[in-house]
């Protein structure tokens, strides 16, 4: 029989280039069948059942032996009654028994049961019918068994057998629908012929789709709460280290903010808006089921060398994210209870799909230049304006040796382009191996991957060598399962300050050369303004002294890249097993053990070698380790009919984070006194223990500790009636150690309901698909805030007094605590619906109100206390109110294969917030970027220019508020004073002060938009992705520092149009070295607030799929290969190097221009390939 | 085979409740926590340790420190060369300082967290062991001098008298009566504890009832005004009870620069004269506490004087050292004396005293330069020029320093013990500041004396001052009435020249105005409201309790 199927299929199927596929398929039938032979052996029942359905029936069966029933519930029915008693009997014998006197038909396959509704009874009662054959299929050309064919609108219909076919008795021109879960609903109308072949298209946005829901998946058609789903495959052409990277812009109110474009860098994401001001507003990460430990808090280490903070999630290698799915509303993240407020973003990894076994390779290989560079003074241009500023600032600059006629204040015999010269063509190559394969029993998805990235600042770059295995085994007749995820994860860098290059590299003078030139005594070693020598032995005596006071003393950017040594190891292993087992059907036990284990290793060294000399060396060398441990239970009952949908889930789980670290660390105190390197305990230029006398004492040597534990109950119950009216409730109360003794426990319900309104019978418009509206509402919490924050530590140091050595210990309360420190809520309520229309587009789009109060937040005290806040305590809360639409769709589909298709995936959203309560003391949070207790969120505040002051009498008004203003100085807008009782008035005090700071506008966009647009027509692929903010202010405050012409900085080079008696430019002030800047320089100005709207086209993708007649050449399964640009274009007024400005929360700190890693262009080349 | 299903379906709702509550205790591994704290003596000793730690880093006299800002920059003692480089002290010297200023946030918030650390000790230390008290009595004068500081600082000041609570959070300012007497009853207290007497010859740092006294006789002497003699009978009693303890004495001259030094390489270094003083060490965060050396310099030392002051120091043949003038070897800044100062200095140099060329970089010196080897890195020091004295002064008076002649100081020479730590192979040097010191309190007392019509015992504590500085054996007979009083006065401002002092006898003596103060080229127009601080804007932010100084709103 198998034999002659095989044979059946070679002979028909027109699909030939499908052959092996269908052969691996068949194989896997074999498997299949084989097995069942050992499975009839127990196929003995004994049943006693007296005047029960049938469907009863077949549960007992389902329970007592391995066979499943396979049938659709609308078109079989299960609801008679029968009474059956058999003692020992074969099922192959019992069967007819059940179904006798039935319109009920049968066939046995395997372990299988397939029911279906006998064709002769509905014969009787249709006229003009005629039969027909059909064959379904997959896109891909695979039989699709146990499809449902039904006649349009009515119970009559059939199931597709194990080979994919059908044949039903219908009456002429009636439409037949076919459905299959995963898979798009095809209908087809019944012409002349009697042979139909349909193949049905796979539908990832289907209602049908399963989606990660946390601690388990559910059906989109049956969910009520909100949650976005992004599969890794929309990802796969976009070159990127991280997932995080690819994320922005693509799903509606989730927020990513790059801080930097180093490698490896964490982004800021918000879902939603932040939450909170002071504690951490990042979602909580779960990958696999393992909520990951935040660890994104930048390493400091006792130097106070800090790297930048660690992406969670460039530790997981992108290539192997099967879906990401963020929880958005409280009703769907209060299943993760206290560390669901700011959301929830879950991580599926790849696992084995029955029916297919893979190898893949995916190789992409990049280069990444600098999107965009300042255009900086040249050496003449700065040369002339160091005269000014310092001439200006009184200095006889013709006593200390200059010649007032040419105005040069250093030699100009270098001209040095400091950008270029630490900027480099960054590339990236990444390739990525991953296999996997599934039996009936088993199933494995493994890979691994190795990346190696070359950043655009030199010396700065990243390689990580990735492993993941995900395996799962059944036994006991599928009742038993087993599995386990790991990922592993090796990142090796070389760390440095990347901030700190590119600053150095646009203040240093361009009148040094990189290195000293021939002939000189330090030939060959890179020049640096740090110490007098330089000067002497680089430009002579004439101008030593003085030019080494006239100059800006800045790093040479070559120190952190090519003197400091800072490389960086990081090892992750996340591991996640678990047990489940199935006692009767439906209800699951599972109890799952996990852990995450993180070292880090870094070390630092300046040597103070060589005729370019730090002030003194320091070496530093630490280890951290860390590990978080999970142990969860669940048992989980579900249960389904026609009509009924419920499920039910119990679950515990207890997580414990801990760390260690050690370090030790030391540095010279005077230049030349090189310790470091003339020490025997440091071995190539590191440190060693060899035992002998060891100098360094406990005050060198450090540790770290840390840890916290979480504990949590939850249970979650779903239920559906006929997929129309729906509801989930959840409840979780959470420990955890962070809080007071007294107030360690929160509780977190949420509830959501849904209505199908397209199904109900009144619901008749005509170009709406599907309908469903939602309504939720949750309490969830947020406790991601440091450790031991309740109570008061205390710090001893050792101290000194006159006259002893050691006159002891000094102990003192660190900080002052609130032991009664609790959980931060938020309450959110969402509304929302979920439509489907034309047939074409599916429209989501919600609304949403949260309110967060009891805010973590460690508040400003007066210095009178003590200290100069509160580490932390609850007060406060913030109020917002978002609006997100999500349209998909296709605006031309193809009618065949190869016809044109233009598909879109297009999101927007809007967010207002406003803190409605802070402590009575405080007005507000933030400095630059404030939000006010019942103001908009995210305002930048600072001084009003009116111009520049241009005459004498200016200066000398008596309305004038800055009287030691020089000419050439920014006049200030003196709009106000503080009174007696500290209130603010609108009197102008003739003064500038504090009190003159005004709202200059905010770092909220009013829209934000992402636009993705995938083009295919034959075998190309063109995908564009478009992202776009529209609204929002930014603080530029890269310009206002490199527009300063008074500190020996060079700056912009459009400074050449600076103020001058005799060219009065309004907007950059005059060279002044001793301007004196009664706003303290470092508040916004509005002459540098820029509008920052704009359109990026953020990725370019163009790809091209081989056709099968090459891949069955090549016998290969699948073959592609793309080009990608990231960071296309970028259309705004905005005069920065680029738009999307780093920063932190919008609270405080979004929305500041500060220069960091200048945006990179990636233009990138892969392949994939499915052997 | 059901029986199975049903063991292991217990078995995993036995692991459902395998938690306690205890797993969510969080004790930190290896720190202490407040409830905890305080408990014990060896607590009540580390907290009481703690309180010094009031002069570390930004809060110290002198080293970077704002004592030295306010007490020195802000006097008439000093004046600015040309292209002095500087801002941060200019800002002092000409009188620019506002509320936003970081220097007066600083000593507001430091004196503050001493306070709260005193008020820990105050609150919870129950005084029933000698240890107790002990802390508690330095808990008391260590509050006590905070808000000395504050009062005669700030003028009026929030008081905080116990450990803060949410209760306390935003005080109100209490009226400068109620701030001075808060300092009177807080050493008062400290005595009535019975705070430990000094030690002979030694000094540690510690409050003790000397310097406790010494403390009260100064807050008596800065509370009085000129026409009031209200507080010359403390001023005399605190004195007096200094003076019998019995243990001080003026440092013969040729010493009397050991005031400045404690450790010299590892040897301790007795002092008669110094009632109390601050410990200064210098060296790398990561030297820690450690103050032993094994191998000290002598050679050239690096020195940090007032604020932003940082200079180098390089020894003569002679073996002392000096300041290099301007056209010395690196741009480096400098203060010098006023012109009205330097008068004085001089005026006494021609009676025989010896503390003008002590102090002053001035008669006559030799200047130095400096060759720079680049192939070793390192400087060689030659004598370039030497200067003539009264050439010297007289220049600097005829050209008022417009071609950078001045008259330079020199008073903090002593880094002698600049070494190699022997635990750490770093290099650290140590000194110390006296706070108060016996000359101190003998002019005080004189001051004191003539105020309360005892002019011969007044003339006989001055006595001691000008025997030690070199004046003929009958100098101060001379003197009499008002002559008396000025001369007093006079020896006061150059005795304690350049120690702090000077700021708060400009004030008490109403001579806080021009012409003394505020004539620096680029001075803020004189205005009253100098001679107090402004509370900072910080704390009027915050706290809407608190309401700016009636002299700044």
């Amino acid at each position: 029989m198998n034999l002659s199927l095989n044979k059946e299929s070679r002979q028909k199927s027109p699909y030939n280039g499908l052959r092996k596929i269908l052969y691996v398929f068949v194989l896997c039938m074999l498997v299949q069948l084989n097995n069942s032979t050992i499975y009839a052996q127990k196929s003995i029942v004994t049943l006693n059942m007296n005047n029960v359905t049938i469907e009863k029936v077949i549960n007992e069966i389902e329970s007592k032996t391995d066979f499943r029933f396979l049938y659709n519930n609308q078109i079989v029915d299960v609801s008679k009654k029968i009474t059956i008693v058999v003692s020992n009997k074969d099922i192959k014998q019992v069967l007819p028994e059940i179904f006798k006197n039935t319109d009920i038909v049968y066939t046995i396959k395997g372990i299988q049961i397939v029911l279906s509704k006998s064709q002769k009874n509905e014969n009787a009662t249709l006229a003009n019918s005629k039969k027909i054959n059909g064959l379904v299929t997959d896109n891909k050309g695979e039989p699709i068994i146990g499809a449902s064919v039904f006649l349009k609108a009515s119970n009559t219909g059939t199931i597709t057998n194990i080979d994919g076919k059908f044949s039903l008795e219908v009456p002429d021109q009636s439409q037949i629908t076919i459905s299959y879960i995963g898979f798009k609903q095809t209908v087809f109308k019944v012409g002349k012929d009697t042979n139909y072949k349909i193949s049905l298209e796979e539908d990832s946005k289907a209602l049908d789709e399963v989606v990660v829901v946390g601690y388990g998946t559910q059906r989109k058609g049956e969910m009520s709460v909100s949650v976005s789903q992004l599969k890794g495959s929309e990802l796969t052409s976009i070159s990127k280290i991280s997932a995080m990277d690819a994320l922005g812009g693509r799903i509606a109110g989730v927020d990513v903010v790059s801080s930097s474009g180093a490698p490896g860098v964490a982004s800021s994401i918000r879902i939603r808006g932040a939450n909170s001001i002071t504690s951490n507003a990042s979602p909580l990460y779960v990958i696999d089921g393992f909520p990951v430990a935040s660890n994104g808090s930048s390493e400091t280490s006792r130097l106070g060398v800090s790297g930048d903070a660690t992406d969670i999630m460039s530790m997981i290698n992108p290539d192997d994210i099967a879906s990401f799915e963020i929880l958005k509303d409280a009703a769907a993240t209060s299943i993760y209870g206290s560390r669901g407020s700011n959301g929830v973003i879950l991580i599926t990894t790849k696992s084995g799909r029955k029916g297919k076994s893979d190898i893949s390779l995916s190789i992409n290989r990049g280069i990444q230049v600098v999107a965009k560079q300042y255009n900086l003074m040249n050496s003449t241009q700065f040369s002339n304006l160091l005269y000014d500023e310092y001439e200006k600032g009184g200095i006889n600059m013709s006593s200390l040796g200059f010649d007032p006629s040419n105005r040069l204040a250093i030699p100009t015999t270098y001209n040095t382009n400091w950008q270029d010269e630490i900027l480099q063509t960054g590339d990236v190559q990444d390739y990525n191996l991953s296999f996997s394969g599934a039996s009936d029993n088993a199933n494995f998805s493994g890979s691994v991957g190795y990346l190696d990235s070359k950043g655009i600042i030199i010396t700065n770059s990243y390689k990580r060598y990735s492993a993941r295995l995900n395996t799962e085994a059944k036994g006991w007749n599928g009742r038993l399962r087993v599995g386990l995820n790991t990922n592993l994860s090796y990142v090796d860098e070389k760390d440095i300050s990347t901030s700190g290059v590119y600053q150095a590299a646009l203040t240093m003078a361009p009148n040094y050369p990189v290195y000293y030139p021939e002939n000189t005594e330090y030939a060959g070693y890179y020049t640096t303004p740090d110490t007098k020598p330089i000067y002497t032995s680089l430009w002579g005596n004439g101008y030593g002294v003085s030019s080494a006071k006239a100059l800006l003393k800045t790093q040479t950017p070559f120190y952190q890249t090519n003197v400091a040594q800072t490389p960086t190891n990081r090892t992750r292993a996340i591991a996640n097993s678990f047990l489940s087992l199935e006692p009767i059907k439906g209800l699951i036990f599972k109890t799952s053990f996990g852990a995450d284990l993180n070292f880090v290793k870094m070390k630092y060294l300046i040597q103070s070698v060589g005729p370019y000399r730090p002030t003194g060396g320091s070496l530093e060398h630490k280890q951290d380790q860390d590990i978080t441990w999970l142990t969860e239970n669940t048992v989980t009952y579900s249960f389904s009919n026609s009509n009924h949908v419920f499920s039910a889930l119990l679950g515990q789980s207890a997580q414990k984070y801990y760390k260690e670290g050690l370090g030790f660390a030391a540095e010279e105190s005077s230049p030349g006194n090189n310790f470091i390197g003339n020490d025997p305990f440091f071995v190539d230029g590191w440190y060693f223990n060899n035992g002998v006398n060891d100098h360094l004492t406990d005050t060198h040597k450090y540790a770290t500790v840390d840890g916290w534990t979480v504990a949590s109950y939850f249970t979650r119950l779903n239920y559906a009636y006929q997929n129309k009216y729906m509801v989930t409730a959840t409840v979780r109360r959470d420990g955890s150690s962070k809080f007071g003794k007294d107030s360690k426990w929160g509780n977190f319900p949420g509830i959501a309901g849904a209505w199908v309104i397209s199904k109900e019978k009144f619901f008749n418009t005509k170009f709406v698909d599907y309908l469903k509206l939602r309504a939720s509402w949750g309490v969830v919490g947020n406790g991601n805030i440091g450790n031991y924050l309740s109570q008061s530590l205390l710090t001893s140091t050792p101290s000194v007094l006159i006259g002893e050595v050691v006159a002891g210990t000094a102990t003192s309360l660190a900080s002052l605590t609130d032991p009664t420190l609790r959980w931060e809520s938020t309450e959110m309520v969402n509304l929302a619906f979920d439509g489907s229309i034309y047939n074409r587009f599916n429209i989501t789009s919600e609304v949403y109100w949260k309110n967060t109060s009891d805010l973590l937040y460690g508040f400003d005290l007066p210095l009178s206390t003590g200290f100069s806040n509160i580490a932390t305590t609850n007060i406060g809360s913030i109020k917002y109110f978002g609006v997100e639409l999500t349209v998909n769709g296709d605006i031309i589909r193809a009618k065949h294969k190869n016809d044109f298709s233009w598909n879109v995936a297009f999101n927007a959203d809007h967010l207002k917030g406003k803190i409605t309560d802070l402590p009575s003391s405080t007005k507000y949070v933030g400095s630059n970027i404030r939000s006010y207790v019942n103001g908009d969120i995210g305002q930048i505040y600072g001084y009003q220019v009116d111009g520049i002051y241009n005459t004498q009498a200016e200066i000398a008004d008596p309305a004038n508020p800055n009287k030691s203003a020089s000419l050439g100085d920014y006049k200030y807008h003196d709009f106000g004073r503080t009174d007696k009782n500290g209130q603010f008035v609108m009197v102008p005090d003739t003064l500038i002060t504090g009190a003159d700071r005004v709202n200059l506008g905010s770092v909220n966009p009013i829209i934000s938009l992402g636009f993705n647009n995938t083009f295919n027509y034959k075998n190309f692929d063109l995908n564009l992705f478009f992202r776009s903010s529209i609204g929002n202010k930014i603080y530029n405050s890269a310009k206002s520092s490199l527009l300063n012409t008074s500190n020996g900085a060079n700056v912009l080079a459009e400074a050449i149009n600076r103020w001058t008696p005799q060219n009065q430019n309004q907007n950059i002030q005059a060279a002044n070295s001793n301007r004196v800047d009664p706003t303290g320089g470092s508040s916004p100005l509005s002459i540098f607030v820029e509008d920052g709207s704009y359109l990026r086209l953020a990725n370019l993708s163009f790809g091209y799929t081989f056709p099968e007649n090459i891949l069955k050449r090549l016998e290969l399964k699948s073959l592609r290969i793309y080009s990608s640009i990231n960071n296309v274009f970028v259309l705004t007024g905005y005069s920065g190097l680029d738009p999307e400005v780093g920063g932190g929360d919008v609270l405080v700190s979004r929305g500041i221009d500060n220069n960091t890693y200048p945006k990179t262009r990636t233009l990138s080349f892969g392949l994939q390939v499915t052997f | 085979m059901k029986k199975i299903y049903f063991y292991l379906s217990t078995l995993v709702l036995v692991l459902f409740v395998g938690c306690n509550d205890s797993f969510l205790d969080e004790v930190h591994p290896t720190k202490k926590t407040s409830a905890e704290f305080l408990t014990t003596d060896k607590d009540a000793q580390e907290a009481a340790t703690n309180l010094y730690s009031y002069f570390t880093s930004s809060i110290n006299r002198y080293g970077n420190g704002f004592l030295a800002t306010f007490d020195i920059l802000r006097g008439d003692e000093l004046t600015l060369p040309i292209n002095f480089g500087s801002n941060a002290l200019i800002q002092w010297l000409t009188l620019n300082y506002n509320p936003e200023t970081t220097e007066v946030q600083t000593v507001w918030a430091k004196t503050y967290k001493t306070i709260f650390n005193a008020n820990s000790i105050i609150d919870n230390v129950t005084g029933n062991t000698a240890v107790g008290k002990q802390a508690l009595a330095e808990a008391y004068a260590m509050r006590g001098y905070c808000y000395f500081n504050l009062t005669r600082l700030f003028g009026e000041v929030p008081l905080m008298l116990h450990q803060t609570t949410p209760d306390t959070y935003y005080p109100v300012k209490a009226s400068e009566e109620e701030c001075w007497a808060q300092v009177f009853s807080d050493y008062e207290k400290a005595l009535q504890l019975g705070i430990k007497p000094p030690v002979k010859n030694y000094v540690d740092g510690r409050l003790n009832s000397g310097s406790v006294n010494a403390l009260m006789a100064r807050a008596y002497l800065l509370r009085t005004r000129p026409g009031s003699d209200n507080y010359w009978d403390k001023v005399k009693e605190y004195t007096d009870a200094v003076e019998k303890l019995g243990i001080y004495e003026l440092e013969p001259f040729s010493d009397s620069l050991s005031i400045y030094v404690y450790t010299k390489g590892d040897k301790w270094v007795y002092n008669k004269e110094v009632i109390w003083a601050e410990g200064q060490h210098y060296g790398p965060i990561l030297g820690g506490a450690t103050f032993r050396y094994d191998d000290y310099s002598d050679i050239g030392t690096e020195a940090t004087m007032p604020n932003g002051l940082t200079t180098y120091t390089i020894k003569n043949e002679v073996g002392t050292i000096f300041l290099p003038g301007n056209g010395g070897f690196s741009g480096i800044t400098r203060y010098a004396v006023s012109n009205s100062f330097a008068d004085e200095m001089i005026k006494y140099d021609a009676l025989g005293d010896k503390r003008t060329r002590q102090n002053l970089y001035y008669p006559t010196y030799n200047s130095y330069k400096s060759i720079f080897n680049s192939k070793t890195l390192s400087f060689t020091i030659a004598i370039d020029k030497t200067f003539n004295a009264a050439d010297q002064y007289a220049k600097a008076k005829e050209t008022d320093g417009a071609q950078g002649e001045y008259i330079h100081i020199q008073k903090y020479k002593i880094r002698e013990f600049y070494g190699k730590n022997i635990y750490d192979g770093g290099w650290h040097y140590s000194l110390m500041m006296p706070i108060i010191r016996y000359a101190d309190v003998l002019l005080m007392r004189a001051e004191a004396e003539y105020h309360l019509g005892n002019q011969s015992a007044a003339k006989n504590y001055l006595k001691k001052i000008t025997d030690r500085a070199g004046f003929a054996a009958n100098y101060v007979d001379g003197f009499s009435d008002q002559a008396l009083l000025d001369e007093i006065l006079n020896q006061r401002r150059v005795e304690l020249f350049f120690e702090g002092t000077r700021f708060s006898d400009l004030i008490r003596l109403d001579m806080f105005k021009p012409p003394y103060v505020g004539s620096y080229k680029g001075s803020q127009p004189w205005n009253n409201k100098f001679s107090v601080l402004p509370i900072p804007q910080r704390e009027l932010d915050i706290n809407q309790n608190l309401i700016q100084n009636e002299l700044w709103r």
